[in-house]
C-alpha cells in the first residue's frame, strides 16, 4: 500500500474518532437536535433497540434528541475503546465503541454502559454517522447497581 | 490538501499531545509526583480548577500538586475522549478532554467526572502544558452520588 493511502487511512480513522466525541459533547451539552442530527447523514438510522426505539432519517434524530433532556437533565459521555475500520474505496466505514455514562435522569443519579456499533460514510470531504446501533448493557439507579436494577424501568 | 509531510506532522503532533497527557495521569496516579509533574509544564503555565483554585508558574503548581499528594491518597485518572486541534507549524496546540476519577480522598471513596480544556507549546522535542482548565461536573462521595452530593467539600 503506498504512503499517500496510508497517511488517509489514519486521517479518516481520527475524523471519525472526532466526530463520535463531538457527538459525545453535544449530547452533554444538553442535547441540542439540530447540532446532533447535524452528525448524522440525512437517511441515518439511530437504532436504541426496544428501549429507546428505531429513528431513521435526520429529522427523526433531532426530534429524538430534542426531547431527552426532558428525562436526561445531566450526563457526562465517556467514549473509549474505539475500533475504526476504513473502507477508502468505497468511503464509508464501521465502529465500534464502549460508553460510560454517568447520568442524573429523573433527578435520580443513574449509571450507563453501551456498546455502539457504528457506520459512517464520507459525504464530501466529511465523515457522518449513517447508523448508531446502541447495546444497553445496564442503565441502573446509582444507589441500586446492575445485579440488582440491570435496566431502569420506563 | 496538504503536502504528506505536513499532514503526517500534524497525527504525530496529536499523539504526542495525547502521551502528554496520559503521563500527566500516571503521574497524578503515582501520588502526585510534584516535581515529575510540574515539569510537563510551562515555566509561566496556569492550571486553573475554579473551585480548586488557580496556581500559576512552576513554584504555585508545584506547591497544589504537594497538597493534592497529600488529601488524595489513590487516585485513578481515566483520561478520554480527546479532541486536539494543532495548526503548522505544529509547535502550540489546545485539546478537551473527559475524566473519569475514582480516588480517596482524605480516606473517603469519591467519584469524580470533570472535563479539561488545555493549552499545549512545544519546547525543544517536548510538549508542555501552557494552560491546564479543570471543569468540575461532579466530585462526590461513593456512598452519595452527583444528586444528593454534586460538590463535597476539599477538607
Amino acid at each position: 500500500m503506498d504512503l499517500e493511502e496510508r497517511v488517509q487511512r489514519l486521517e479518516a480513522i481520527e475524523a471519525i474518532r472526532r466526530l463520535k466525541i463531538a457527538y459525545a459533547r453535544v449530547a452533554d451539552d444538553g442535547y441540542d437536535g439540530d447540532r446532533i442530527s447535524a452528525f448524522f447523514t440525512e437517511d441515518a438510522v439511530w437504532d436504541g433497540g426496544e428501549s429507546f426505539g428505531v429513528h431513521r432519517g435526520r429529522a427523526a434524530i433531532k426530534a429524538l434528541f430534542d426531547g431527552i433532556p426532558e428525562q436526561i437533565s445531566f450526563a457526562l459521555h465517556y467514549m473509549v475503546g474505539q475500533t475504526i475500520d476504513v473502507d477508502l474505496a468505497a468511503g464509508s466505514a464501521t465502529g465500534h465503541w464502549y460508553l460510560w455514562a454517568p447520568m442524573t435522569i429523573n433527578n435520580a443519579a443513574t449509571l450507563g454502559a453501551i456498546t455502539y456499533d457504528d457506520e459512517y460514510r464520507n459525504v464530501e470531504g466529511t465523515w457522518l454517522a449513517s447508523r448508531m446501533r446502541v447495546n444497553i448493557h445496564f442503565i441502573t439507579p446509582y444507589e441500586d447497581g446492575w445485579v440488582k436494577t440491570p435496566m431502569l424501568p420506563g | 490538501m496538504a503536502d504528506l509531510e505536513e499532514r503526517v506532522q500534524r497525527l504525530e503532533a496529536i499523539e504526542g499531545i495525547r502521551r502528554l497527557k496520559i503521563r500527566y495521569a500516571q503521574l497524578c496516579d503515582a501520588n502526585y509526583d510534584p516535581p515529575g509533574l510540574t515539569a510537563l509544564f510551562t515555566e509561566d503555565a496556569v492550571w486553573d480548577g475554579g473551585d480548586l483554585g488557580r496556581y500559576e508558574g512552576h513554584d504555585q503548581i508545584r506547591g497544589f500538586w504537594e497538597g493534592a499528594s497529600k488529601a488524595f491518597t489513590f487516585a485513578l485518572h481515566y483520561m478520554i475522549g480527546h479532541t486536539i486541534d494543532v495548526d503548522p507549524p505544529f509547535t502550540s496546540g489546545t485539546g478537551h478532554w473527559y475524566i473519569w476519577e475514582p480516588a480517596t480522598v482524605n480516606g473517603r471513596a469519591v467519584f469524580l467526572g470533570a472535563t479539561y480544556d488545555d493549552v499545549y507549546q512545544k519546547v525543544g522535542d517536548n510538549w508542555r502544558f501552557k494552560q491546564v482548565n479543570a471543569n468540575l461536573h461532579f466530585f462526590t462521595p461513593y456512598e452519595d452520588g452527583w444528586v444528593k452530593t454534586p460538590m463535597m467539600p476539599m477538607d
